[in-house]
């Protein structure tokens, strides 16, 4: 049998909270969702077995914690939750895509001021408005988004950019600053591309860059390109 | 009352009531419609689960070639986007995201959506509440990029042997059933670290799960009054878990 996880009990110590639980195999995240709420069936107020599903019951402890929570095997359970089917599939598609933005979003506010968050939301809905939105249109990629916010708490950027989005779903940002406009294209995994162009005068020059985001900081700053 | 931090490090706080009876399919449709004046946006769900059976000499098989529809039930979400309540057919949870309003805040709008329950579909026995907090404590690394010493911030960790062999913790992950001396409430505890939420970061996962499960009030006003003993709870859990290095992220004092 494969074992998907294992865990032993570590030996209390004298001070503190004096347990310990090692888990091996297995990512946290695995288990957690990001919110707690997006487990609708599983968020609180109850003791059901966690996800240790397939322990070797022979490995060391295991018996002893089998017993204390008075859990036993079961088959695996993998509960998901879904649109209903008498849900619109569009706006149901549409309903998601926002609320993960904003939940992404929510998951760092803390270090977002108020007023960033309002517009960002605002616009997170303009770009997700199923009156607007079109087969075809990408629904908003979390991992872009993410990085977006990652990069402005980075960058501690105060301007509050005009949000596109990418026909891949992909978070597009664009700032002006004197005559130049700057356009970023975040990525998955703090990447992004990003180009500097002018939207007044003759010069049709266009700077561009690709790379981490770190990078792209450093690169706007060298061309000083400010983010207020 | 005033937040003891400017920036709390709650990422999301729920308080859900779980119910003896289940609503039926009438009730569970007209609660969006009640709801709906705080929550205009809503979304039927249903809970889906895939049996899998793992044999002592085979493979995995399906136990069932189609998903199995659990419960039903609806996701409201207010028109500011912060406050989340999910229905289903013996429970109702309240969500509230960061940034984290305040206790009295959060209170007074998920009594809101209980108390309008209550009044339109009548009085239900409660079997449990569950009132859970989910904290990140996000830690600059600085310039130097240091390791981050997650006993810095946080008391609860694992309990590891003090051999030269282990010179960093690299990756942990704690949960653990807490019986309290209150009320017979439960706490889960959940300690971890986590990927960094931020760049340059590392992150710090502290999530306090309360539970009521035993003689729970069904008078209301003695329902909220247990809800602030969980609270309580909570908060001393809390307290006793982070360092004061931890608090001055919090913005304590400021």
């Amino acid at each position: 049998m494969k074992h998907e996880l294992s865990f032993e009990a570590a030996r209390p110590q004298a001070d503190g909270f004096g347990f310990g639980l090692r888990v091996a195999d297995r990512r946290l995240q695995d288990w957690l969702s990001s919110s707690a709420a997006g487990y609708a069936s599983s968020a609180v107020g109850f003791l059901e077995p966690l996800v240790f599903h397939s322990v070797d019951q022979q490995a060391f402890g295991v018996a002893s914690l089998w017993q204390f929570g008075k859990r036993a095997p079961k088959p695996i359970q993998i509960p998901k939750t879904i649109a209903a089917p008498e849900a619109n599939p569009v706006a149901a598609k549409l309903f998601d895509a926002r609320a993960n933005a904003k939940m992404i979003a929510a998951q760092v506010s803390m270090h977002l001021t108020p007023d960033w968050r309002t517009k960002i939301y605002r616009q997170v809905d303009r770009l997700l408005d199923a009156e607007q939105w079109e087969e075809g249109d990408g629904l908003l990629d979390a991992s872009s988004m993410k990085t977006f916010l990652r990069f402005v708490i980075y960058a501690n950027v105060s301007t509050v950019p005009s949000l596109g989005m990418a026909a891949t779903g992909q978070v597009i940002a664009g700032w002006r600053a004197d005559t130049r406009r700057l356009t970023i294209q975040f990525q998955a995994n703090d990447l992004c591309r990003l180009a500097i162009s002018h939207f007044v005068g003759d010069d049709t020059s266009i700077i561009s860059f690709s790379g981490s985001t770190v990078k792209a900081y450093s690169f706007l700053e060298q061309v000083g390109f400010s983010l207020g | 009352m005033p937040q003891k931090y400017s920036k709390p490090p709650i990422v999301e706080a729920i308080l859900q009531l779980r119910y003896g009876s289940a609503l039926t399919d009438a009730e569970l449709n007209r609660l969006p419609k009640l709801l709906q004046g705080t929550y205009p946006k809503s979304k039927p769900e249903a809970d889906i689960e895939l049996a899998v059976e793992i044999g002592k000499d085979g493979p995995a098989t399906a136990t069932q070639a189609h998903p199995n529809t659990i419960d039903t039930g609806a996701r409201l979400i207010s028109s500011d986007d912060q406050r989340t309540v999910i229905t289903r057919s013996r429970s109702i949870l309240f969500a509230y995201q960061a940034p984290y309003p305040g206790w009295d805040q959060f209170l007074a709008e998920a009594r809101e959506v209980f108390d309008t329950v209550r009044e339109k579909l009548g009085y239900r026995q409660l079997a449990s509440v569950g009132l859970r907090y989910t904290n990140r404590i996000d830690v600059p690394l600085g310039a130097s990029q240091e390791t981050v010493v997650p006993g810095d911030y946080m008391v609860l960790g694992p309990a590891l042997p003090n051999i030269p062999i282990f010179p960093t913790v690299r990756t942990y992950q704690l949960v653990a059933d807490i019986d309290l001396r209150v009320d017979q409430l439960v706490a889960r505890v959940q300690a971890a670290t986590l990927e960094p939420a931020l760049i340059n970061h590392a992150s710090l996962l502290l999530d306090i799960d309360i539970m009521a499960q035993h003689h729970v009030p069904q008078k209301i006003n003695e329902l909220w009054e247990l809800v602030s003993r969980m609270r309580q709870a909570k908060n001393e859990i809390f307290e006793a878990c982070v360092t004061e290095k931890a608090r001055q992220l919090f913005g304590a004092g400021t």
